[in-house]
């Protein structure tokens, strides 16, 4: 048992007491906001397909309609499209590329980042380098660039964001492995011949594995982010793709008359945002003491 | 000052019902003396330690009556107060009791100043003073680094002077000679008990170390499993210890003697936990002379020659041989 | 194949010259400088330092993790350099038995690790078989580190290291994280499995009693260099060398049967 460190002795004592607070929030607060807003997102989502229909039916009988008339609840677009339809599918369409994009980046990033924490010497030089210049490279105009060679396709645009993304999960990765291949029992597995990759497999990869979960829930925001922000370019998904950000760049063009057709896609990917924060700040805390036991 | 007495001290788990966890644990000892509390991982030492302190964790609560000179504390608020002005505490790890920011010299003074305990110029020539009684040949110059330029047996010793600025009656120390080099022990643990000794204050030295112990302290308090099981002047308990576990623990300990290489006498089983639901006898069950009633009753701290013990069986064998 | 020494013991591992320099931006380290000694087959040799000594460097050189900058080292005969795929020839049982064993795994799985090789079965056999000497209940083998105490993880990191089938042990610190009467219980277990086994080990500590217990002969570093090298038993009724001398002299302080209070 340690009595706690330096500072002075008086406040040892609501040190001591904070710390059994701090473990009875571990589970509620953030991860509970989070999951619970994710949840209610995908619900939304839902129901807004059911009751809405498809987001590409184009009602001519209602163009630019505002929320609450008639059988469009949240209103229409200049073309006539339900905007909640068009929100609900849209939600699922920025799910499934955050998904995929964090699948995609974390299972790249980690793996240059355990080889080359664990292995170092000039391997880990030329990855690392690899890393420098994919962070010093802007990402708006590689995905300029881009746009004019790849296709409009999901898989297209998760490849693309991933590919900005993979950076800090091979930065938190190596750090761990650099930390973790002194511990006594990856000494022990060396002196019991394993080799490398099993190495990194059975005593490496575990013990990144929380750490690696939060920043996924971390970077699924980002990837959001970046999706909805190429659409609303026009570089990323376009029509027949359902993206939030389409919607919001057509709602922009009418924001004056048509509030609703820019504000209620916002919203929601603010609310997915957010969401996805609280999320990984809260799973933070839940492994906190996995994390800071060095697991 | 008339010392400290410790009557009764108990830490009990939660609402639980039961034996507590700790204790009942008394002790006296005059302004000056010292007493080593010795013991293994899991004996309550380091959480009777911290239940003087008034700084349990949040689960456990304290009972009993701590006389410290004129003051009286029955609660861990009030023992917590006493920390800082009448308590002075020096940890295992001499580095977790510095602020890596700071001076030394800021830290040290801090405490008094915070306190009101004294004026600047005064808390200022106070730790000088101290640091001089502490061995350094240049406080000033100490006064102006940083935690990160002193070696560890440096840090430990001003550690200790920054615990007794506040000219404490009690000073606790929980191992601390553990975390530094063997050829520093002596000296750290020489000029703890010199100036305690000099300035009337009581101390309590926490261990593992019964060797070590043996040598500054003029009582030795052994416990396992939250219990004390024996007591007694430091002379006593080494040369004749009564207990199953003091004989047992002395016997496993290795000492530099004219004994080579051998196959160390050593305690079956494993340490008690201290949460234990039913009354017994916690070193029963890794005891050679254990009977049935040791499974099923608390042995009472009894007189022994000069000494206290927690063993019937024990004290009815010495009985009856008379 | 081992060497053999002039009085026909032969040899299990020797250090010559042995010099380790660990080069940083500011300056170079010179954790052993010109090491040399031997351990003979089926002794203990007790490698006494403080910290900063070099008996950590020494434990990483004889087991193959590092190589020396200068200097030659010889486990069995041969130099030990750590094959992937090949066992290495000397096993080693650290200071901290918790950061030993992966927190993730079975002991199981841990003690089987120089056992990857070989079939499931053969590894349940040897495993159970080598828990139970080294006194861990073998149905526990499932059980994740976190189960156990301190003295129980080193009696499976034992294990590990003794499935190993190596002749040499490097035992570095193993139970300066222990309790008193937990170290007495490993220090048995240690001496009946080398009277059993008859592997040669090099016990790095720092506490003098201890060496006494455990060794034949004794080394003492003081920094990277030997101090002094001898038998024990001459060792401890007299060291040559002052160094020596004053770590006796420090430690040595109140045997039990006499206590002296200072001041």
């Amino acid at each position: 048992m340690t009595v706690p460190s330096f500072v002075a002795l008086t406040s040892l004592r609501q040190r001591a007491q904070q710390r059994s607070l701090a473990r009875q929030w571990r589970m509620s607060g953030s991860l509970k906001a989070g999951a619970g807003l994710l949840a209610f997102m995908l619900l939304l989502s839902l129901f807004g397909t059911i009751w809405a229909g498809s987001a590409s039916k184009q009602d001519f009988a209602s163009i630019l309609s505002p929320p609450g008339h008639g059988r469009h609840l949240l209103g229409t677009d200049p073309l006539g499209r339900d905007v909640l339809a068009w929100v609900a599918q849209g939600i699922r369409t920025s799910l499934e590329v955050a998904l995929g994009v964090v699948c995609l980046s974390s299972l790249f990033g980690c793996t240059v980042g355990v080889i080359a924490g664990y292995t170092r010497g000039w391997v880990d030089a030329v990855l690392m380098r690899l890393a420098d210049i994919q962070l010093s490279i802007p990402p708006l105009p590689l995905f300029i660039a881009a746009s004019a060679v790849v296709v409009n396709s999901l898989p297209s645009l998760i490849i693309l964001v991933s590919v900005v993304g993979w950076v800090p999960y091979a930065r938190l990765t190596r750090a761990r492995a650099l930390t973790q291949r002194e511990r006594g029992y990856v000494m022990a597995a060396r002196l019991a011949g394993r080799r490398n990759p099993a190495i990194i497999f059975l005593h490496i990869l575990p013990g990144v594995r929380t750490e690696v979960i939060v920043l996924a829930s971390l970077q699924a925001g980002v990837a959001l982010l970046w999706e909805a922000g190429l659409s609303f370019l026009g570089l990323g998904l376009q029509p027949p793709y359902v993206s939030l950000g389409f919607l919001m760049s057509e709602g922009k063009e009418v924001l004056a008359q048509a509030w609703w057709v820019a504000t209620f896609p916002g919203i929601a990917l603010a609310l997915l945002v957010v969401a996805f924060n609280l999320t990984g700040d809260g799973l933070r805390d839940f492994f906190s003491n996995d994390i800071s036991s060095g697991n | 000052m008339t010392g400290l007495q410790v009557s009764g001290l108990t830490v009990v788990r939660g609402s639980a019902t039961g034996p507590p966890a700790i204790g009942p644990i008394s002790l006296s000892l005059e302004p000056g003396k010292a007493l080593g509390i010795v013991g293994e991982t899991g004996s309550g030492k380091t959480m009777t330690l911290r239940a003087l302190m008034g700084l349990l964790p949040a689960n456990f609560h304290f009972r009993g009556e701590v006389r410290l000179g004129r003051e009286v504390g029955t609660t861990e608020d009030q023992l917590g107060r006493w920390l800082g002005r009448s308590v002075g505490v020096v940890l295992q790890n001499p580095f977790t009791a510095f602020d890596p920011l700071k001076s030394v010299g800021a830290q040290i003074v801090e405490g008094a100043l915070r306190r009101r305990l004294l004026p600047r110029a005064e808390a200022h020539a106070r730790a000088i003073e101290l640091l001089e009684e502490m061995g350094f040949a240049h406080p000033e110059q100490i006064l102006r680094l940083f935690p990160n330029q002193l070696s560890g047996g440096m840090a430990q010793r001003i550690a200790i002077a920054m615990a007794l600025m506040p000219h404490p009656a009690l000073l606790l120390a929980d191992e601390p000679t553990s975390a530094l080099d063997a050829t520093l022990r002596l000296g750290v643990l020489r000029l703890i008990r010199r100036v305690t000794a000099a300035t009337g204050a009581v101390l309590l030295i926490i261990s593992h170390d019964l060797r070590l112990v043996s040598r500054f302290c003029d009582q030795i308090m052994v416990m396992y499993a939250g219990r004390a099981v024996e007591s007694g002047p430091a002379d006593e308990l080494l040369n004749h210890p009564e207990h199953p576990y003091t004989r047992a623990l002395i016997a496993c300990t290795p000492a530099l003697g004219s004994q080579g290489k051998r196959r160390l006498a050593s305690i079956p089983g494993s340490p008690a936990s201290l949460f234990q639901t039913e009354p017994c006898c916690r070193f029963a069950p890794r005891c050679s002379l254990a009977e049935e009633p040791c499974r099923h009753s608390e042995p009472q701290l009894l007189a022994l020659g000069g000494a206290m013990v927690a063993c019937p069986v024990v004290s009815r064998k010495l009985a009856e041989s008379r | 194949m081992s060497a053999i020494a002039g009085n026909g013991a032969a040899v299990a591992v020797e250090l010559d010259d042995v010099t380790r320099v660990y080069h940083s931006s500011h300056h170079a380290v010179r954790a052993l400088d010109g090491v040399n000694f031997s351990v003979f087959a089926g002794e203990t040799l007790a490698v006494i330092g403080e910290s900063g000594s070099g008996k950590s460097t020494l434990t990483r050189l004889v087991a193959g993790l590092e190589r020396p900058t200068s200097g030659r080292i010889k486990v069995a005969g041969e130099p030990p350099r750590l094959r992937p795929g090949k066992v290495a020839t000397a096993q080693v049982v650290f200071q901290d038995p918790a950061g030993s064993l992966n927190p993730h795994r079975s002991i199981g799985k841990s003690v089987a690790e120089p056992l990857h090789k070989s079939g499931r079965r053969r590894r349940r056999a040897i495993v159970g078989e080598m828990l139970e000497r080294v006194g861990i209940d073998p149905a526990r083998w499932q059980d994740r580190p976190a189960r156990f105490s301190g003295g129980q993880l080193q009696r499976v990191a034992i294990a590990r290291a003794l499935v190993a089938r190596s002749s040499v042990l490097v035992c570095d610190e193993p139970t300066s994280a222990l309790d008193v009467s937990v170290q007495a219980q490993i220090l048995s277990l240690l001496r009946d499995l080398q009277e059993e086994i008859g592997f040669s080990c090099i016990f790095v500590t720092h506490d003098l009693a201890v060496a006494q217990v455990v060794a034949d002969r004794v080394l003492v570093l003081k920094d990277g260099r030997v101090r002094e090298s001898a038998e024990a038993a001459a060792f401890f009724a007299g060291p040559r060398d002052d160094y020596s001398r004053a770590l006796l002299d420090s430690m040595a302080g109140a045997p039990l049967d006499q206590a002296s209070r200072a001041p």
